[in-house]
């Protein structure tokens, strides 16, 4: 990629800030679109291809993977907490608080906690997961990527919670499509557009045995147009894409893939934006402020500092993305000024998808199949409360989705064994039986008291740190109690046996690295951050298209809508400019 | 599989003065490599205990896929002061359980001995009741010289003590043994690039009936 460097120009058409799975998408547009534009991303620069844990195998040699210790020439592994020292623990001390994060093979794509430290109001916890490199989170993502249901744009005007979305499904629809024929979604249509819209999808992935008992139940047990679906992730199964080869079920993806199986800026939209010789990337570079002339009412620049040299040096444009992500954006317009916050709502309505907990069960039977592949996907059964008729319960609004798989254990299973020996070994050696499991994921509501502060303690390049005061209200708690329940009685119906539920009760919000909703979008400038197409009202060439734009959360995994709504602002801006109107 | 053990993958691509230099280094450091956990007593006690979960057959034992020095390896960076002490507390009440039932030096022990262990401290084991954890842990402070230099770590009964140490070392000796090299690729189905998913494959298609490693 096209790297800034002494002689790069400081004036571009345009800039956007933040290189992830939004910023991708807008530095694609804007490029192709004919602009010249500065990306910057705050984090170290990180080629597509340059994974140097990609491949390695457990009892392969590296030095970059925390938890992988050396002896002599060769090398063993540990795993989990263990395989973490003290000083590694406390370097990703909140990066792992998911349980699967910044693992010794993908620590390298999230944040040092150390170097990047935030606040917690008293009482309050904020899981603030970060990756800090070009592509952001792109590279560590779920890859989940379902459109939302027209009626989740309503729900906010129906039962005047918060203030209504500005948009409809129908503004999306086009735009959703673009991505996924772009970005590759390997998914099966349902022709249930009214709970879960299809896309363009590539091939499906296979249901293992357990799971297609499970959707079958579903079918005959329910009566609420409960279904289940394979996961649709944004693989590639069918077609390859420039520059990317199919899916190869390794499930390494956060590892990053050598095959750019799975989408990321890095395999996808940061190198067709370089390949328009418009694009500039300038890694390490932390956005202090935009720069907005009081009097045009337009932004100008920004203000960066050098991540590495703390040098301050401004860039300007004629107009600005800012995709940072929910927290970082919230507080490069925090520090700009008080102009984007007429609404007081700039920081407030943290939300994200309450999770970490479900059922899982062992399933008797077909000890004659087994998987060929690490299918890096599950199946899918999205909101089935509260859609209307007879799927409306009491007790809270909204709902959840569940995303679960079942697979044969492995040599794990002898760990809780009393057995030692020969035959023990051997059994070890051979498939386990199957274990089916699923999570939940909640729509946590809009709440103007979960919010994020600038804090008076600065950081090392003189920034103030945020304070998050973020906790789950009476709905989500409620709704907890529901997401158990019917997880174990799907799984009861299906005749799964020895049937359990699990849940976190640690779960804090960010945890389910869906943040968002910091600057909502909204008619009335009183009452939100950004107007319609995503413009801040205050300054109609600032561009806020990662999760801060949300004005209520859904159910089902955001970045596909980022990405879609990131697609409909580009074009107007580009529009926008090609009028003379910025 | 640790390297220095791990020749079996070598193919006959490779010339045999290359192969030759390859068993030198190897041999090498197997021999040098230093314990920086355990004594040599302590070392021990743990390739017999691995060596009792994991035993060789026609396939290799934990030991000889260098669970021992994992093991030694794990306990030094990752375990905390207190943790450590504890282990190796153990292992030494171990040699001394084997030694005052058996009356043999694990070195000598032979599998009837280890047996009988096994049971006893793993297999068999039940917790016992309240007053005679008591009863023992009085009998050690009286007994046990080691107790005092490691006062912060506050030990239970030997047998407690003995059955958290063999319950502890089993899942390290799975984990060392299915993630070395040899086992994940010569003896289970290694599948580092599997292409296309089934998500239905019938078992008779899985080589030997063996799992995948990965």
């Amino acid at each position: 990629m096209t790297l800034f460097d002494e002689n790069s120009p400081r004036k571009y058409d345009a800039i956007v800030i933040g290189s992830g799975i939004s910023g991708g998408w807008a530095a694609k547009e804007l490029c192709e679109g004919g602009l010249k534009t500065l990306v910057l991303e705050r984090g170290k620069h990180v080629e597509h291809g340059d994974y140097p844990t990609a491949n390695i195998d457990p009892w392969d040699l590296n030095d970059d993977s925390p938890g992988i210790f050396k002896i002599g020439e060769g090398h063993v592994r540990v795993t989990g907490d263990q395989g973490f020292n003290e000083e590694e623990q406390e370097t990703y001390k909140v990066q792992r608080r998911t349980g699967w994060s910044a693992s010794r093979t993908t620590a390298r794509h999230y944040c040092n906690d150390k170097e990047h430290p935030y606040l917690e109001a008293p009482g309050a916890r904020f899981d603030w997961i970060r990756g800090y490199q070009t592509g952001g989170r792109s590279l560590i993502w779920g890859r989940q990527s379902y459109r939302w249901a027209p009626i989740d744009f309503e729900m906010n005007k129906r039962q005047g919670i918060a203030i209504d979305w500005p948009i409809r499904y129908k503004d999306l629809e086009p735009y959703y499509a673009k991505v996924e024929e772009y970005i590759g979604v390997s998914g099966r249509t349902e022709g249930k557009n009214d709970r879960l819209p299809d896309g363009v999808f590539g091939p499906p992935m296979d249901y293992t045995k357990p799971e297609e008992v499970l959707k079958d139940k579903l079918q005959t047990e329910y009566s609420d147009g409960r279904f289940m679906t394979i996961g649709r992730t944004a693989h590639l199964t069918g077609e390859t894409r420039p520059g990317r080869q199919l899916c190869q079920n390794r499930n390494r993806c956060e590892r990053g893939c050598p095959f750019g199986g799975y989408f990321s800026s890095n395999s996808s939209t940061l190198p067709a934006a370089d390949r328009t010789g418009n694009m500039i990337l300038r890694p390490g570079s932390i956005v202090k402020t935009i720069v907005r002339d009081e009097t045009t009412g337009l932004a100008t620049g920004v203000v960066v500092i050098d991540k590495d040299t703390k040098e301050e040096m401004e860039f300007s444009a004629k107009v600005i993305f800012l995709n940072a992500s929910t927290a970082a954006s919230a507080a490069i317009l925090m520090q700009s000024g008080d102009w984007a916050n007429e609404s007081d709502q700039l920081g407030r309505n943290i939300m994200d998808h309450h999770y970490q907990l479900g059922a899982r069960a062992r399933v008797e039977g077909f000890e004659g199949l087994v998987e060929k592949g690490r299918r890096a996907n599950g199946y899918y059964i999205p909101q089935f409360r509260n859609r209307g008729g007879s799927s409306d319960v009491k007790g809270f609004i909204r709902g959840y989705g569940l995303q679960g798989g079942a697979s044969r254990s492995n040599w794990m299973r002898g760990v809780g064994e009393m057995a030692y020996g020969k035959s023990f070994k051997e059994e070890m050696m051979k498939p386990g039986g199957w274990h089916i499991g699923q999570t939940a994921f909640g729509e946590v509501l809009p709440h103007p008291e979960n919010k994020m502060t600038i804090s008076g303690e600065m950081d090392q390049w003189g920034l103030p740190k945020l304070m998050f005061h973020t906790k789950l209200r009476e709905n989500e708690i409620e709704m907890r109690k529901d997401m158990l329940q019917q997880s174990a009685e799907m799984y009861e119906r299906a005749g799964f046996k020895d049937v359990e539920t699990y849940e976190n009760k640690d779960y804090a919000i960010g945890l389910g690295i869906h943040e968002m909703g910091t600057a909502r979008m909204g008619h009335d400038p009183k009452t939100s951050v950004l107007d319609r197409w995503n413009r801040v009202h205050a300054a109609k060439n600032i561009y806020v298209t990662d999760g801060s734009a949300m004005t209520s959360s859904g159910t089902v995994n955001p970045s596909l809508t980022y990405m879609a709504m990131t697609v409909r602002a580009a074009e107007h801006a580009l529009k926008a400019i090609g009028e003379g109107a910025i | 599989m640790l390297k220095f053990i791990g020749l079996g993958s070598i193919t006959t691509a490779i010339a045999p003065a290359v192969l030759l230099q390859a068993c030198k280094e190897a041999a090498a450091v197997v021999d040098t490599y230093k314990f920086t956990a355990l004594s040599a007593g302590q070392a021990a006690s743990v390739k017999a205990i691995q060596d009792m979960i994991i035993p060789r057959t026609d396939t290799p034992s934990a030991s000889d896929v260098g669970s021992v020095e994992f093991l030694d390896t794990y306990v030094t960076h990752a375990y905390k002061p207190e943790d450590k002490a504890r282990m190796l507390h153990q292992l030494d009440r171990f040699a001394v359980k084997l030694k005052e039932e058996h009356g043999v030096e694990v070195a000598n022990a032979t599998e009837e001995h280890l047996v009988a262990m096994m049971d006893k401290y793993f297999a068999n084991y039940t917790a016992p009741k309240e007053k005679e954890v008591e009863m023992e842990i009085e009998g050690n402070k009286i007994d046990n010289p080691t107790d005092s230099s490691e006062d912060k770590v506050d030990y239970k009964d030997d047998t407690t003590e003995i059955n958290m140490l063999l319950s502890g070392i089993r899942w390290i000796t799975l984990e060392s043994y299915f993630s070395s090299e040899k086992v994940a690729t010569e003896v289970l189905n290694y599948l580092p690039v599997p292409g296309p998913y089934i998500g239905q494959m019938p078992i008779a298609d899985l080589p030997n009936g063996m799992n995948w490693s990965l």
